[in-house]
């Protein structure tokens, strides 16, 4: 009798969001579009079961790069309402879109001119009348007798909710890194916790030459190396520059005979340096400022104490994956 | 496009109606006026000279559309009207539709709508040119209404007691069709819901009470049982659309609908098996109607079933 039951309810709930996946369309275009050229952060609002739902989306809309933040209505009501700006877009959940303490605040937040998202069941709601956009969550049956508990509408609004957040992905071209650098619980939390000294490259396998060396040879360590640059340094291992792939092809533009050339025609003077007591997420913020890979790492008197790369600082496998599928390290929010 | 389409059958509880006749088998018009003032105020919607409770089956035009008249008058356009047109076949179906329509008037679109059961009087073959056709005999919307039960009882040799889904899909596509009154499987109802969901607005009101207790359609429910606890019905339709919102005490008024839907429940299983005779004797007890009398001859005495019913109300009526 309670394996039957179960299976309705759950075949109930799985026909719900079934049905929302025919529906979906237009609204849900511009509620994406809405959130992704705010200037500020999405708040979801919502009471009882429904706000349990607006947590959870507000929980993957941060992981997945979207900030957010979770406003309890009736604390609005409060004071809380003045964590909502101009440039914040509220996103309200309510099935019934009856919600007295959600309706109470609604229209304080529309007289400061914030954009309102309704994730309603009721299309003919003070809700969605008054919701700029409006993503239809309807079904057609509870799963729970006389209402007790919403059911198959809070599966639905879920479902919704993790729809917008995976679409708002698509649209920043958030990747494999992004979404590591929100988890720090997991590997790339730790390594991300670790100073640079503990991940950086040393002795031999850091890629230098000497000042005064050809290109033709500086050439050899770059390929030696395998790291894509090789640093210049002086007779006292203090740090005169860096030569990379793009230091190689401006040359190969401007000289004829690049081989005889010494390396510090070629070389970028001043390159990036970090200490190695400075963190790796500080090593791969300058890296992402920069748009470089490596980085010289130094000591107060310039010299070179090792080198490190975005492998090193992201680890070897997750790199290749990203590698395979194309994608660039790029910064979470590319348009802010 | 606008969010509220005013000409949508409504949402919630729809009192399937029974049909008071006197002592000697004619419509009684006053107890039926009675009734309707009396249920009026809980409901949403009413269904009249319908295929069960009204004993539709049995009415011939004339008096359906009498109760029509005087259900329209009783309920003074606070709630809109389901009336049943499905005869034996086809032309007398249509000939229903055209008198009816006739005798409605003026009376807003959204105020009286046409229930029909195809498959009383018509195969699945060809279902959506007959409401293409019945589409020029009327400018009001209709609900059709799928019940595998009612079918059998007819006198027709049909194949199928269910309109088939594929049929349906053609069928919700007609814009003078609006909704589903449906009786029969789980299964059955999530592959119509499949059918409609591309109708926004599409209606598919449960005419099973036990469906709807268990697991309610958004859309409501037509129940015989708001003859005899409109209250406690429209409360437990309240809830089971979430129309109240938030706007109530949460935790205490969830305790008394959990209570209140035992005893509407309990209730439910005091007329389940001959639900007309047993609801008019109750009622007839109650003083609300004349006379008990059903279409159908009874056997059994309906006093002892009656009084029970009676009992359950009574426990019903301290919410």
């Amino acid at each position: 009798m309670s394996v039957e039951t179960a299976r309705e309810v759950l075949k109930i709930e799985a026909q719900s969001i079934l049905d929302l996946a025919e529906r979906v369309g237009e609204e849900f275009e511009r509620a994406v579009s809405m959130i992704f050229s705010s200037k500020g952060r999405v708040i979801l609002t919502g009471m009882g079961k429904s706000g349990l739902i607006g947590r959870k989306i507000v929980a993957t809309l941060n992981s997945t790069g979207t900030p957010s933040l979770f406003l309890h209505p009736a604390e609005a009501i409060h004071g809380d309402l003045g964590m909502v700006t101009r440039d914040d877009v509220v996103v309200a959940v309510s099935n019934s879109g009856r919600t007295a303490e959600i309706n109470a605040i609604l229209p304080i937040i529309k007289s400061m001119g914030t954009k309102i998202i309704a994730l309603t069941g009721r299309l003919d709601s003070p809700l969605a009348e008054t919701a700029d956009v409006v993503i239809d969550v309807a079904v057609e049956r509870e799963a729970c007798p006389m209402g007790l508990a919403p059911t198959a509408s809070t599966t639905a609004a879920l479902a919704m909710g993790d729809a917008l957040a995976v679409a708002l992905i698509g649209r920043r071209h958030f990747n494999l890194e992004d979404f590591r650098r929100f988890h720090p619980g997991g590997s790339l939390g730790d390594r991300l916790r670790q100073k640079v000294k503990e991940v950086m490259r040393t002795g031999d396998r850091v890629p230098s030459v000497r000042t005064g060396t050809l290109l033709r040879d500086a050439l050899r360590t770059i390929n030696e190396k395998t790291l894509g640059a090789t640093l210049v340094v002086d007779w006292d291992s203090r740090l005169a520059g860096i030569i990379t792939d793009g230091d190689l092809r401006r040359c190969l533009s401007e000289y004829d005979r690049v081989h005889e050339l010494p390396v510090e025609k070629v070389m970028t003077r001043s390159p990036r340096t970090i200490t190695e007591d400075q963190s790796t997420a500080e090593a791969i913020g300058i890296m992402e400022l920069y748009s470089i890979t490596l980085l010289a790492i130094v000591d107060a008197q310039k010299k070179v104490k090792g080198v490190v790369h975005l492998h090193d600082l992201l680890g070897g496998e997750d790199f290749r994956v990203n590698e395979q599928n194309g994608q660039n390290f790029t910064t979470p929010w590319p348009d802010r | 496009m606008s969010r509220t389409d005013k000409t949508l059958p409504p949402r919630g509880l729809i009192a399937d109606l029974i049909t008071p006749f006197t002592a000697d088998g004619k419509l009684d018009a006053e107890s039926l006026e009675r009734l309707i003032r009396l249920v009026s105020p809980h409901i949403h919607g009413m269904l009249a000279a319908g295929p069960s409770a009204g004993e539709g089956y049995a009415l011939d035009c004339e008096t359906r559309a009498e109760i029509m008249v005087r259900a329209l008058e009783a309920l003074e356009g606070k709630v809109p009207l389901f009336v049943w047109i499905t005869t034996g076949n086809i032309e007398k179906t249509f000939s229903f539709l055209e008198t009816l329509d006739h005798a409605a008037g003026t009376t807003p679109r959204d105020l009286l709508y046409w229930i029909d059961t195809p498959l009383y009087y018509h195969s699945n073959r060809g279902l959506a040119a007959h409401y293409n056709e019945a589409s020029g005999l009327t400018q009001r919307r209709l609900l059709l209404h799928n019940d595998p039960e009612l079918v059998s009882r007819s006198n027709k040799l049909l194949k199928r007691g269910n309109i088939r889904t594929a049929i349906l899909k053609e069928l919700v596509q007609i814009d003078l069709i609006a909704g589903l009154v449906f009786s029969g499987s789980m299964d059955r109802a999530r592959n119509y819901q499949k059918a409609c969901r591309l109708r926004q607005g599409f209606r598919i009101y449960d005419h099973n009470e036990g469906n709807f207790l268990d697991f309610p359609s958004m859309s409501g429910v037509v129940s015989i049982g708001a003859n005899l606890a409109p209250k406690p019905w429209h409360a437990i339709t309240e809830t089971s659309l979430q129309r109240t919102g938030g706007d109530t005490a949460y935790p205490d008024f969830l305790h008394q609908i959990w209570k209140m839907g035992r005893h509407v429940r309990a209730l439910r299983e005091a007329y389940r098996d001959t639900p007309v005779p047993v609801v008019k004797a109750a009622l007839h007890k109650m003083g609300l109607i004349a006379s008990p009398r059903t279409i159908a001859p009874l056997d059994d005495d309906m006093s002892e079933p009656a009084k029970r019913i009676l009992g359950k109300i009574k426990e019903l009526e301290s919410y």
